[in-house]
């Protein structure tokens, strides 16, 4: 077991290079959502939790995966290039002209949803597990929310509707990054006693290391038998495995210089070994 | 003579009862058509409660697992406060899921500006990729039904409550997407929805009066049939009439498809002003912003040159 995490924790570090390096050649990208998003994107994809994936084949008979949060696209791209569902010149097309952009469309191979707008996957997610739920099929429906999104009012009609119709087949995690735009998401409001708060929508709820992969795979494994929707957070650390950037707002967007390109290049070698 | 909502909810009801896989999504709505369908099937009625936002989502969502889904709602709020839902996530994921938009124009008349749909067509005619048929009788509303079945994409049907004439008989094909139900003189009327009634009235009228005015129901409002353009040729005058605002609504579709030259006249017989808040019975409202039969009677009349005093027989 511990192999396996090996395995994926090496894997974190090649899709953070490859994130860092892409933004870095065109000069775009949100590095900060992105990194603190790698290992649950790596454990989602490689574990796998998801399965079936790509557009071939039988469209309906297969897990969906909405990644709520799309501006992390840039952790999705290099685990769809290992996964064989685009190849490098794809990759490579990031920031062109008519090439992979900011955030994902169903174009990409492996991708469900258009994305960019908050506030859209749980309800998706949803009518998703309703469609699934009969004839009952085992399919899973996992969303990735960024932590600031629970302040979009469609997020709680979701949880409601879930709750009401008790969608078991429903995961929500939540990249617990603390950080918006501009300012900290706090314990105060939305994430005070969240648990509790779920607990009455009829939801489970658990709170994780989103960087640790011992504790994303148990969480998920517990979550796709559970009879209740659930939701994770994952507690996570903005701008992850590169220390400048880490808890910084400053990384919510931006490219990299030359020189911070370097250091972060030689922070990704060591930082996260302990992860 | 037909409700219009049973003319088209009868035709759903029919085909959900025998297939599964068709799903109606609600935000707490009744239709009476539908009580058969919610007693046998009440699994596939889906009532999200007063969250428009969400039942868009929900919707998206199931149709993208193969359901065919049906959402009806008070248009107003369906079309504004879930627009970005419909925009994002039905239409630029071109998903084939219908929404029925109940209380056409003012027929929410006593509920105040919140209710009236009279900005819908105009808002939702900005989704190129959303297909809006508008029925004015009852045939076209049943067709539409049935339509919606069958439709590759994100259909938005508006559906009146109310007694409506069956003025096409019983052809089910929309593909023309409009009907010439008095053929194109030099004055022409081009409405749709509640309005097409109200013009063919009219045009009857002036008819008895020796006065001949061509009158083209545009069932689909988008894409707005190009072939309309062309069948509008003959006119000189061609007057838009809608239960909603011209600026956004049919009138700037109609524009849009025409040859907009300085030899033909477009007037827009639609709602112009701001919100009205006002309240009182539907006619009324329809009275007060110069959509009811008299109304129209007097402008075409003045357009035609007609005695003033022939315009006021209407008006009694």
């Amino acid at each position: 077991m511990s192999e396996q995490y090996g395995g994926l924790k090496k894997t974190a570090r090649d899709i953070r290079a490859q994130a860092l390096e892409r933004a870095y050649a065109s000069k775009l990208g949100h590095l900060g959502g992105t990194f603190s998003a790698v290992e649950l994107l790596v454990a989602l994809y490689k574990i796998p939790y998801i399965r079936n994936l790509g557009h071939d084949g039988d469209s309906i008979n297969r897990d969906r995966f909405i990644l709520s949060k799309g501006h992390a696209c840039l952790a999705l791209y290099p685990i769809l290039l290992d996964l064989g569902l685009i190849d490098s010149e794809k990759l490579d097309s990031y920031g062109r002209n008519g090439g992979l952009g900011g955030q994902l469309d169903i174009s990409i191979p492996g991708v469900d949803w258009n994305t960019g707008s908050l506030g859209h996957a749980v309800g998706i997610g949803c009518g998703m597990a309703l469609g699934v739920s009969s004839p009952p099929r085992d399919i899973r429906i996992i969303t990735l929310l960024g932590d600031a999104e629970l302040s979009e009012g469609s997020v709680w009609e979701a949880i409601a509707f879930a709750g009401d119709f008790a969608l078991s087949g429903l995961t929500v995690i939540v990249d617990r990054n603390r950080l918006a735009v501009t300012s900290e998401i706090g314990d105060d409001s939305i994430y005070k006693e969240l648990g509790i708060k779920l607990d009455s929508f009829g939801w489970s709820a658990m709170e994780i290391d989103g960087h640790s992969f011992p504790e994303i795979d148990q969480a998920l494994s517990t979550a796709v038998e559970s009879n209740r929707p659930t939701l994770i957070v994952a507690n996570t650390v903005k701008g992850r495995g590169v220390s400048f950037m880490e808890r910084n707002l400053r990384w919510h967007h931006g490219a990299p210089s030359a020189e911070e390109y370097k250091a972060a290049l030689e922070d990704l070698s060591f930082s996260t070994e302990g992860a | 003579m037909q409700d219009m909502r049973d003319a088209f909810f009868d035709v759903i009801c029919e085909n959900a009862l025998h297939d599964d896989l068709i799903y109606l999504v609600t935000n707490d709505m009744e239709v009476h058509s539908l009580e058969r369908f919610s007693s046998k099937a009440p699994d596939r009625l889906i009532n999200v409660g007063v969250a428009e936002q969400n039942m868009i989502n929900v919707a998206a969502g199931l149709a993208s697992t193969g359901k065919r889904v049906v959402v009806f709602g008070i248009s107003s709020f369906i079309a504004f406060r879930a627009y970005e839902q419909i925009r994002m996530n039905l239409c630029s994921m071109n998903l084939p899921v219908t929404i029925v938009g109940l209380g056409h124009g003012y027929s929410f008349s006593f509920d105040g500006p919140t209710h009236h749909a009279v900005h819908d067509l105009a808002v939702l005619r900005t989704i190129p990729e959303l297909e809006i048929l508008n029925p004015g009788d009852s045939s076209v509303a049943a067709a539409s039904a049935e339509y919606a079945l069958t439709a590759a994409g994100p259909l938005y049907v508006r559906v009146d409550k109310g007694e409506y004439p069956n003025l096409h008989g019983s052809s089910s094909d929309l593909t023309a997407g409009f009907a010439v139900l008095k053929p194109v003189q030099k004055i022409t009327i081009v409405a749709t929805g509640s309005l097409v009634v109200t013009a063919l009235k009219v045009a009857q009228t002036l008819e008895e009066r020796g006065v001949l005015v061509g009158l083209v129901d545009a069932y689909r409002v988008q894409p707005l049939p190009v072939g309309l353009a062309k069948e509008l040729q003959p006119a000189s005058m061609v007057l838009v009439a809608e239960e909603g605002v011209s600026s956004g609504g049919l009138y700037s579709a109609v524009r849009d498809v025409s040859q907009v030259s300085s030899e033909v006249r477009y007037l827009g017989s639609g709602i112009p002003g701001p919100q009205r808040i006002a309240y009182g019975s539907r006619e009324w409202m329809v009275e007060q912003e110069g959509l009811d039969e008299a109304s129209l009677f007097a402008e075409i009349s003045q357009l035609a040159e007609l005695p003033s005093e022939a315009s006021q027989v209407l008006r009694g």
